[in-house]
């Protein structure tokens, strides 16, 4: 048993310290209601539609949400939940936070040994516990596709960098089942891969690395079929935007309007913390991760700050950068640096269940 | 994978993909769904209107309708989501 520990000492920890965190979140929850209660906000609310009625073919016509409708929001997050829902006869909220938390736990292993892989052999204690203690993983935790589009992308991002291809193109095909920008995260990965087998000449190697981008387009064309004999319009989910405010523009445009009106400040700050840890990045040489972030953030930014710091800091691509700001610290100032981090997480949670617009 | 394979899924993938995309620039939605969503030529009140078929009566007829939800999306515990749909809608 001791050797079986040991070896598996890293999936160990990271099951350890995933359990722990989960349990502190789900307990927070108490005095707000209840846990899939006080856990199902904003977007949850319109998965839990999917979940519960599937995809109609209008817009919603309540004044409330006159205009509206499910299509942006991707079908293999509020499909998987629905099948939970059917096999386990739990609520839709219920069936959600299942599917998430318990793909926490693999988010959680996948990326510690993404981390221990690829970016610092050493050092993946810290990694494990500021992607589980941290305001970062407040998104994993609750009714949200950032768990299960996070754990594809960093398994995306491992099967790049192993050449495992197969498996490769299943993830991206399953990424844009997600969400629109699944597309565009394997578009980096097969330039990645592409400009790579250029570099040693390998035809069957540059085949390969094109692939992905084929199966990524199956998965994103499948949902436009669909949308198209739902509503006639296969762009649904891309016009659809227009009525949460968003539109296409140039991203400095976005930053610009939200100072000027002085509204989305949030998204204004998450816009230049973001922008810093992307230099960071290119600068400690992470390339695929930090090319993955900014075609991400690029492409939010070019519809607007909302949500940004979601898209952004809820990625754990993000997080594997934040920890290489500790690269030279010491161990006091680690120990220290966790301890702020786990207390910004239990707030940032505090925020989320007391309906705080910032974090949605 | 074998280079064979690999050309062969690229022709029927991108077969599939070019037919999904000229489905995607013909949209068969309704008139007043393209003229708002897609063409941007009418404003949120025309499409909201137009949509809503008989809109001044029926908000006169029944002063709560602020609060139905004709379709179903709950943000309250405990209240009825799904009311009737109004007939004569647009679509």
């Amino acid at each position: 048993m001791k050797t079986i520990l040991k070896s598996n000492k890293i999936l160990f920890f990271s099951f350890v310290i995933s359990a722990l965190s989960l349990v502190i979140f789900d307990l927070e929850t108490i005095p707000f209601g209840g846990l899939t209660y006080s856990t199902c906000k904003w977007d949850c609310l319109w998965y839990r539609d999917i979940i519960l009625h599937g995809y109609q073919s209008d817009t919603y016509l309540s004044l409330r949400h006159m205009g509206f409708a499910a299509w942006p929001f991707f079908p293999l997050f509020p499909g998987l939940a629905a099948g939970i829902r059917y096999l386990t006869g739990l609520s839709a909220e219920a069936a959600a936070l299942l599917l998430n938390q318990t793909l926490f736990f693999f988010l959680v292993a996948i990326s510690a040994l993404y981390y221990r892989k690829f970016i610092d052999t050493q050092k993946y204690v810290l990694f494990i516990l500021v992607l589980c203690l941290s305001p970062f993983s407040l998104w994993y935790k609750i009714q949200y596709t950032e768990c299960i589009y996070g754990a594809l992308m960093v398994c995306i991002a491992y099967f790049t960098r192993d050449k495992k291809y197969v498996p490769l193109f299943i993830c991206s095909f399953l990424e844009t089942l997600t969400r629109p920008t699944g597309i565009l995260l394997v578009g980096t990965c097969s330039a990645y891969l592409m400009i790579e087998a250029i570099r040693t000449r390998s035809l069957n190697g540059f085949l390969n690395g094109g692939f992905p981008i084929m199966a990524a387009s199956l998965g994103l064309s499948v949902y436009m079929l669909y949308l198209y004999y739902l509503t006639g319009d296969a762009l649904a989910f891309s016009h659809m935007q227009s009525s949460w405010g968003r539109a296409f523009g140039f991203p400095g445009k976005w930053i610009i309007d939200a100072i000027t009106h002085g509204r989305r400040i949030n998204g204004v700050i998450a816009t230049f913390i973001s922008m810093f840890f992307l230099y960071y990045g290119f600068k400690k040489r992470m390339y695929l991760e930090t090319s993955i972030l900014t075609v991400t953030f690029l492409f939010a930014l070019s519809s607007g700050v909302l949500s940004l710091h979601r898209f952004i800091m809820g990625n754990p691509l993000f997080v594997m950068i934040f920890c290489r700001l500790f690269d030279n610290t010491s161990t006091k100032i680690k120990n220290y640096a966790i301890l702020v981090i786990s207390i910004l997480g239990i707030i940032a949670a505090y925020m989320w269940f007391n309906d705080s617009h910032y974090l949605f | 994978m074998s280079n064979k394979l690999i050309i062969t899924f690229f022709i029927i993938i991108s077969a599939f993909d070019m037919f999904v995309l000229s489905k995607a620039m013909h949209p068969t939605a309704s008139e007043n769904y393209i003229n708002y969503f897609i063409k941007k030529n009418i404003s949120t009140t025309e499409y909201n209107s137009r949509e809503l078929y008989d809109y001044d009566a029926l908000r006169e007829a029944n002063p709560d309708m602020e609060t139905w939800r004709f379709r179903a999306i709950c943000q309250d515990k405990g209240r009825e989501c799904v009311l009737p749909h109004p007939v004569n809608s647009s679509k």
